[in-house]
């Protein structure tokens, strides 16, 4: 026997033992609807980067919110119709023309270590935050703040320096116990590595680069925690955790729109796992102009821009249609969008006009110019986003119809930070902006911020009429007014076009077909996830 | 002699390792970015507090100097410091991913011997053998082949078509109570695919020399004479060409001790095989400068000691070689 044959019959056999033991295949598609809401299994999320810091309101990351979300618990939180409902708070009410809010806690809640939550353990976080100390982006929620008293265990004043509508929405950041952290470094003690919180889970181990793993809280004062366990796994490469996603190795899945259209298909796929599409209701991407350069400042100039962008095309392109055009600051979904305003239409007669009106008048050369300088600006955005990249590309070819020539570059992410957009350098970028369910954008648009934030009114916009909205909008409680507020906002801002507004991405999930009891909303399926889903017997065994 | 001469190696590796740190620091810090702005990018509810916080929590609000000196003086403390990202010490996080990269790195470091050298030694010998040159043109094809792509191809093939071995990770939770042999089957699985690809072409740099040092042996002179003397092919073989053409071996080995514990950032990242490799990656696109500074040190050591250890090997089995 050659060693060439040898070779071929060892690898045959190794093929065939390989063969023996290889994985059963899931199929989570023959499981009955019906059946009934049982305790066990297990959860498994994939995560890209690693959490960091677990005291609640010290991470940044989505890492670590993904984690002490479930471990932990706000006074409020944003409910499936976006409104903010009671968390650990029963009630709250607005005093002094909103200038207080009064707090009742729910009575008998306990930590994961049995000791009652008090109001004490919301002063202790309060007070922690604001700790010059304390290194926690998120001193700015009370800034604002002039007092907080705990009259008894279960009642919590909050007094502000004004009255702040946005406020209420900050109360939702979790609330950490005060008997196992007074008096430590916060930022450095062990409880960062093993989290005790009030949540629907329990934390339990934490193994470096590998997993967290957490347990149902068999205490939890909303009701039955019923799936056993999750388990999130730190996978940092995209392209693993969508195969992972593929054999059931996790649960769910972010998709690209690629993937959702083409590779999150097929028999093998549809066993494991449902595809999710929601329209974006909170994102959206924009091509912004720097209003404090020349000819960007020419409102003439900036709708001409818009009037030559084929937004469809950027859809197709980019999205595979996928999202729809955008129409003003908020995501034409969202309930504070006008729905009378339109998105800018592809009119290429409209934009030369006004270019025209400007004084841009088109050369022999093809390329419009005004007292003897080009229509010629850079376009950029920053790596690591095909999504941008692509747009910037698209945006340059249909700038040129209208004889504008844009120079697209795409730029490191800190070096387009430091250097571009912090220090204002800059004439257009392509970017997105991702919003909260609270309406409030007064740092983006509001013409104080544009000398206070670098990174947020970084186009300087200023409009006194807009000014004084963004101001009237954080005063008003009612929900009614504060729609009809930001409508009026949305429209202003569309009016001055300081940004083309592009396109507002779908939201594109996969989620295994073995989850039960989904509530499904407008928004997704998520909402109270570790109190109503659950996992039928017949998927409960392990892989 | 040979105790002075490796004193004096050792006595001029310290401003060598002083030089390599300052250049890393500054390397680090010129870069654009730091780590308050990377936490806080386009974040609306940052407020000057919040950053002042975090400045001084990372030390930011000292000059760089000082900043260095303060590396530097917990450094003879053998105190790397804290990560920025989750304030753990920089050395704890270094020895948790160490194992895994080691043990990967290792078997793979073997393989490596165990396949290119006697792959170099035989394309030596019988250059005009049909599996020799069989095996120079799978070496040249596996070389050129790149880490990430064959990683997700056998990620696709073998993990998700195929469902033979798990796609990524190092152990699988579930087993943590059960036998070491179903423990170890268990990492053997997690093990072969980043195994096949860290090892897959990295032999051809290894047989190529050793070809290259063994072609070189078998045209010296004691070889012709050790056959004039009528020795034994075979005793001419083991005794007098292997020993010599092995000798630049000693030299790569030193060299790739670093690499043994240095980590691979792009097969670690797609196999999230919990190692030194991601561990850099994460601290390098986090400005995470405590990790990137004890990581680049410690890497800095190992390159200076394989080196020396190398060198004295060397000099210690070529009784050419002198020590000045």
């Amino acid at each position: 026997m050659s060693l060439f044959s040898r070779i071929l019959l060892a690898s045959l056999i190794c093929t065939l033992v390989l063969s023996a033991c290889r994985r059963r295949s899931l199929d989570y598609s023959a499981m009955p609807d019906a059946e009934q809401v049982v305790d066990g299994g297990i959860q498994v999320q994939g995560s890209g980067g690693e959490a960091g810091k677990l005291v609640p309101y010290l991470g940044s990351d989505s890492a670590s919110s993904d984690i002490t979300d479930l471990v932990f618990n706000g006074l409020v939180r944003f409910g499936p119709d976006l409104q903010l409902e009671g968390d650990l708070a029963q009630s709250w009410q607005f005093k002094d023309a909103g200038k207080t809010i009064i707090f009742k806690l729910k009575p008998n809640v306990k930590w994961h270590d049995g000791k009652p939550f008090t109001s004490a353990d919301v002063a202790f976080t309060v007070r922690s935050i604001m700790d010059p100390k304390v290194a926690s982006p998120r001193k700015s929620y009370f800034d604002l703040l002039s007092s907080l008293e705990t009259p008894d265990p279960l009642t919590v004043i909050a007094r502000y320096k004004k009255a702040f509508a946005p406020a209420l929405q900050y109360w939702g950041i979790g609330i950490a116990p005060k008997h196992l952290l007074e008096g430590k470094d916060v930022n450095t003690d062990p409880f960062n590595r093993a989290p005790v919180g009030t949540g629907p889970y329990v934390f339990k181990v934490w193994k470096d680069k590998q997993y967290i793993e957490l347990e149902a809280n068999s205490n939890y004062f909303e009701g039955k925690v019923h799936i056993a366990k999750v388990r999130i796994r730190f996978i940092p490469e995209a392209a693993t955790q969508f195969l992972e996603m593929k054999t059931g190795g996790i649960d769910f899945s972010r998709l690209q729109p690629d993937q959702y259209l083409h590779q999150a298909t097929g028999p093998a796929f549809d066993k494991i796992a449902r595809r999710i599409r929601l329209q974006g209701m909170f994102r959206y991407g924009y091509m912004a102009f720097n209003l404090a350069r020349k000819p960007f400042d020419d409102k003439r100039v900036r709708w001409a821009l818009s009037y030559a962008i084929d937004r469809d095309e950027i859809i197709q392109g980019v999205w595979e249609g996928l999202a729809r055009p955008c129409t003003g600051p908020y995501s034409p979904l969202s309930p504070f969008a006008d729905p009378a305003v339109k998105a800018v239409p592809l009119d290429l007669t409209m934009s030369a006009k006004l270019l025209d009106e400007a004084g841009w008048h088109l050369g022999k050369d093809g390329i419009r110019s005004k007292d003897g300088k080009q229509l010629k600006f850079s376009l950029i955005t920053n790596q690591g986003n095909p999504a941008r990249e692509k747009t910037i590309l698209i945006l340059q070819q249909q700038f040129k119809k209208i004889g504008v020539v844009a120079e697209a570059q795409t730029i490191e992410w800190s070096s387009f930070l430091s250097n571009y957009v912090n220090k204002r350098n800059f004439d257009a970028v392509v970017m997105e902006w991702r919003l909260t369910p609270d309406p409030d954008q007064f740092e983006i648009w509001h013409s104080s911020e544009i000398k206070n934030n670098p990174q947020m009114n970084f186009i300087s916009y200023g409009n006194p009429k807009v000014d004084t909205l963004l101001e009237k909008g954080r005063l008003e409680f009612d929900r009614k007014k504060q729609i009809a507020i930001y409508r009026e906002f949305h429209k202003r801002v569309a009016e001055d076009q300081p940004m083309a507004f592009l396109y507002a991405p779908d939201e594109l999930t996969a989620l295994s077909l073995k989850f039960r009891g989904l509530l499904e909303t407008p928004t997704g399926y998520t909402w109270y996830a570790p109190i109503r889903w659950y996992i039928p017997k017949s998927a409960q065994q392990a892989l | 002699m040979l105790l002075r001469y490796a004193l004096r190696r050792l006595l001029l590796t310290l401003p060598l390792l002083l030089g390599i740190s300052v250049l890393t620091f500054a390397l680090l810090h010129l870069a654009p970015g730091n780590p308050v702005q990377s936490e806080t990018a386009f974040n609306s509810k940052i407020s000057p507090d919040s950053i002042r916080a975090l400045r001084a929590l990372y030390g930011m609000d000292e000059p760089l100097v000082a900043q260095y000196f303060q590396w530097l003086n917990r450094l003879v403390h053998f105190d790397f410091g804290l990560s920025f990202r989750d304030q753990q010490p920089v050395l704890d996080k270094i020895l948790a991913a160490l194992p895994a990269t080691l043990l990967l790195n290792s078997l793979s470091l073997s393989l490596v011997l165990l396949i290119g050298i006697p792959l170099g030694v035989r394309a030596a010998t019988r250059p005009t053998e049909r599996l020799t040159r069989w095996f120079a043109a799978l070496t040249f094809v596996a070389y050129s082949f790149p880490e990430f792509w064959l990683a997700l191809l056998l990620q696709i093939g073998v993990g998700v078509k195929l469902g033979w071995l798990p796609l990524s990770g190092y152990r699988s939770p579930d087993l943590a109570s059960a036998t070491w042999w179903a423990q170890a089957v268990d990492l053997g699985a997690h093990l072969a695919l980043p195994l096949f690809v860290s090892t897959f072409g990295a032999w051809a740099v290894l047989s190529r020399y050793v070809r290259n040092s063994m072609l070189e042996a078998l045209h010296q002179d004691f070889i012709r004479t050790a056959r004039a003397k009528g020795l034994s092919p075979r005793r001419v073989f083991w005794a007098h060409a292997l020993p010599n053409a092995l000798l630049p071996v000693i030299t790569i080995l030193g060299l790739s001790i670093p690499g043994l514990i240095s980590g691979s950032v792009i097969i670690e990242s797609i196999f999230a095989w919990p190692g030194l490799g991601r561990l850099a990656w994460e601290a390098a696109t986090g400005y995470d400068y405590p990790v990137m500074m004890g990581l680049s040190f410690m890497g800095a050591v190992l390159t200076i000691a394989g080196s020396l250890v190398a060198d004295l090997t060397q000099a210690s089995l070529d009784p050419r070689i002198k020590f000045e």
